[in-house]
């Protein structure tokens, strides 16, 4: 497929200030709405208070979403966020901009972050849909501005519109699938299918003692459950499931010796016709950020939580 | 899990995940074989995985237009995981608090 014949639009779009941020995205709503189109928000808090105030009346014809929250985890964007309002409209040209990365995204989050935009683009291949994707450049680190050209097939800033020549999403995903770091606190259990109540019972006394809440320890044991779930029915392997503490974050891992293939697992909001990818999805809805590293000899996938 | 006495469903207690995937699958298809809602007390279930909720929504579909599913007391868990996964869930399960 060449960018000539493909239905969907990913530009990214390089502001300095707040007046390049509305000249480039106002009239990208304000276009939207005026043509009939589906227009839906989501950025970061200051942003969304911003717009929302210079759209005035026009704000209420538009999904306005604060991504720091409903964008945390950036591996819940495209499910809860993008598909989920794409798919709402499915006959129509819609428009969404998306602003998942900001200066104060940690080092932990960064990787994630910048494999969602590169996802973006098989997520959507063949839609008509257009996601403009805000960059505040004179804010973000170099390397996060170099990313945004490989990852957006289409770059905007206050000089016009061009095709992007470092357009290599793939290459992207591949740069940042890196190791994780494992806490040097964490503490270990191994598992099979028959130990997954014992599992339960370890994680939530553990996470508990760490200092978790009771509502998010029951999500834990939600997420420890499908994860360990997928390395025993699909990875054929136990499941070794760690915990511990990262600063003011409960760091749960799992690894096992399985291979993700499917770059997307976990990011199709379908809940029929794919098992592993069910278990993965609610993980991402429910934890504070998810990471994968993945080989040929194995996978560790890393969900975290914040403490309160 | 034991019968609920008087009408067609179970009573289930403790946690369903895929150490007992068989058994879960096995005692909803027989609960579907029967004429009538299905009636399910969920108070004394503590945990549910994704799968067992699946398998739920799966017999919920095949009940057709004239038979319910109603889950007495479920989990937190379990209505999570049907608020992400199946938000348009079948129209037949009713998710009865008392």
């Amino acid at each position: 497929v060449t960018t000539a014949t493909e239905p969907f639009d990913h530009p990214a779009l390089f502001y300095r200030d707040e007046q390049e941020y509305l000249a480039g995205t106002l009239p990208f709503i304000t276009e939207g709405l005026a043509a009939g189109a589906p227009v839906a928000v989501s950025v970061p808090t200051a942003n969304l208070a911003l717009l929302r105030r210079e759209l005035g009346g026009d704000a209420e014809r538009v999904r306005m979403l604060d991504m720091t929250q409903v964008g945390r985890n950036p591996g819940r964007i495209i499910p809860g966020v993008l598909r989920a309002f794409a798919d709402a409209h499915p006959d129509q040209h819609v428009r969404i901009i998306g602003e998942p990365i900001w200066a104060w995204r940690s080092e932990a989050e960064y990787p994630a972050c910048v494999q969602h935009e590169a996802l973006i683009n098989h997520a959507f291949t063949g839609r008509t849909v257009t996601i403009l994707c805000p960059y505040h450049v004179t804010a973000l680190d170099p390397q996060v501005v170099a990313d945004a050209a490989r990852t957006h097939p289409v770059l905007v800033d206050s000089t016009g519109r061009r095709d992007s020549d470092h357009y290599a999403p793939d290459a992207v995903v591949a740069d940042y699938n890196r190791p994780l770091t494992t806490p040097p606190n964490a503490a270990t259990f191994t598992a099979d299918a028959a130990d997954l109540g014992r599992l339960r019972c370890w994680a939530d006394a553990t996470a508990r003692t760490c200092g978790l809440s009771a509502d998010r320890t029951g999500d834990l044991l939600l997420v420890v459950t499908e994860l360990a779930t997928n390395s025993i029915e699909h990875a054929r392997s136990s499941a070794t499931v760690m915990l511990g503490v990262d600063g003011r974050e409960l760091v749960c891992q799992v690894h096992d010796t399985g291979h993700i293939t499917d770059p997307l697992v976990g990011r199709r909001p379908e809940a029929v016709g794919q098992r592993r990818g069910r278990g993965v999805l609610m993980v991402n809805h429910l934890a504070d950020l998810v990471r994968l590293h993945t080989t040929t000899s194995g996978t560790s996938i890393e969900a975290r939580f914040v403490l309160a | 899990v034991e019968a609920l006495p008087g009408r067609c469903g179970v009573r289930v207690a403790g946690e369903v995940d895929v150490t007992v995937r068989d058994s879960w699958r096995a005692m909803l298809a027989a609960l579907a074989d029967v004429d009538g809602d299905v009636h399910l007390d969920l108070s004394a279930l503590t945990f549910i995985d994704v799968q067992g909720v699946a398998e739920l929504v799966e017999l919920a579909d095949g009940l057709g237009e004239e038979r319910r599913m109603v889950l007495r007391q479920p989990p937190r868990v379990l209505q999570q995981v049907m608020n992400v996964l199946w938000p348009h869930a079948p129209r037949s399960i009713v998710v009865n608090a008392l």
